[in-house]
């Protein structure tokens, strides 16, 4: 075999990963973002075909832990994060940072991907350790319109993919 | 597009990180090509080192630093020299002796001019064997450690994901010339272009990256896998089945 054949198939069992992907944002009220979230979730499908790609409004812990119905929703949605291998979050407001500070400094935070206008740089009230190590990057308008954000997201998920395919912590 | 600093100031702002991405790669793939710019790159490493032991930098400047290139055993070692000049070395000595230094400096080219001289300062002050053991005796912890646990498994995580990227990147280049190497013996850039048919560009910035994560090793214009590329290799042939030797 080939090393590009060896590496096809290696790309192909990487992406053929059985992963558990949330992508956190805006509902249904938030429009066009509403709809990146969406379209982000169809590319992740369509990338990985064997991951669990979900919204956290999807997800239903009743049906597997008991007295999920008593936890408040910040609560149930660090279950969530504790599931998933990685957790993509569309930062698109400036007061969405309040509603995932509750996980930013768990020892969950590196599952977390969030994506924030750059128009927020200034005033984003995540830590910094999260900047530098590229668990919030910065995008811009150009980068939202076109495929480049999206083609990030499925470039780090590749790489969670791998890690996971031999139990490297990412 | 890259800035149009003098090199050093460009040297400087990459060192430090202040380029975009584009313009880090760039300046990688120059690395590679331009000898004298790689030269100058190595001099003004050790201006930041020296800089830093003797609390020149800034403090935002004194992070940069202790985040981006003062990690590998090499730069801790030469911080550790340059350290150890500025615990024993005293006032009245550096004075008698600053008159030497403007001549010397007089003497060095123009690109040599601000070149660190402390260690062969050092070696002029301090007999050899009495130097060596009071600097076997510093240990100078300058990795920035993250404060807290999550921001360790963040740490871990994102070094780990850099690792990964590196073999993924550019259509998994990355594993490819890993993988390359590690069947072949030691290959310089043209080499590998060769036998993988893609710009010699794109192999160097890749080649950068995996230098970086210790997983290719350089020496000169000299291309080996390390014995952690071979460990990485031999885990993604186990975790997926999948052999990459020719």
């Amino acid at each position: 075999m080939s090393f590009k054949e060896g590496i096809n198939q290696i790309k192909q069992i990487t992406e053929a990963c059985n992963l558990n992907i949330l992508v956190w944002g805006p509902g249904e009220g938030g429009l066009e973002h509403h709809e990146k979230r969406q379209k982000l979730q169809r590319e992740l499908r369509e990338c990985f075909r064997n991951a669990d790609v979900r919204f956290s409004e999807d997800l239903n812990l009743n049906d597997v832990l008991t007295g999920a119905g008593e936890l408040n929703l910040p609560n149930q949605e660090l279950w969530h994060l504790a599931a998933c291998d990685i957790c993509v979050v569309l930062d698109t407001s400036k007061g969405a940072g309040e509603e995932i500070a509750h996980f930013v400094g768990s020892n969950l935070a590196h599952k977390l991907l969030i994506l924030t206008h750059e128009k927020y740089k200034a005033s984003t009230s995540f830590p910094a350790a999260l900047r530098e190590y590229q668990n919030q990057m910065f995008y811009n308008d150009l980068q939202y319109d076109s495929c480049s954000l999206v083609e990030y997201v499925l470039t780090r998920v590749r790489t969670i993919a791998l890690g996971k395919l031999f139990g490297m912590s990412v | 597009m890259i800035q149009n600093l003098p090199d050093e100031n460009l040297i400087k702002s990459y060192l430090l990180g202040d380029l975009s991405e584009n313009d880090q790669d760039q300046i990688q793939a120059r690395l590679f090509t331009d000898p004298e710019f790689f030269e100058g790159l190595l001099i003004i490493e050790d201006e930041l080192t020296d800089d830093y032991a003797f609390g020149l930098l800034s403090d935002p400047e004194r992070r940069k630093v202790e985040r981006r290139f003062l990690v590998t055993p090499q730069q801790r070692q030469k911080l550790s020299l340059a350290t150890a000049l500025r615990k024993y070395s005293s006032e009245s000595v550096l004075k008698n002796t600053s008159q030497a230094f403007i001549d010397y400096e007089a003497r060095l080219k123009p690109f040599e001019t601000r070149r660190s001289i402390f260690p062969r300062f050092l070696s002029r002050l301090f007999p050899h064997n009495r130097f060596r053991k009071r600097l076997s005796n510093t240990d100078v912890s300058i990795q920035k450690k993250p404060g807290s646990l999550w921001e360790s498994r963040a740490a871990e995580a994102q070094a780990n994901r850099n690792l990964l990227a590196s073999l993924i990147n550019k259509d998994w280049l990355g594993l490819h010339l890993l993988a390359q190497l590690r069947s072949s013996s030691p290959s310089t850039i043209m080499e590998l272009a060769s036998n993988i048919e893609v710009s010699n560009v794109d192999i160097a910035l890749i080649l950068n990256k995996l230098v970086q994560c210790h997983l290719v090793d350089k020496q000169q214009r000299v291309f080996s896998c390390t014995q952690l590329g071979a460990e990485i290799l031999e885990k993604i042939e186990k975790a997926t089945g999948v052999s990459l030797n020719p």
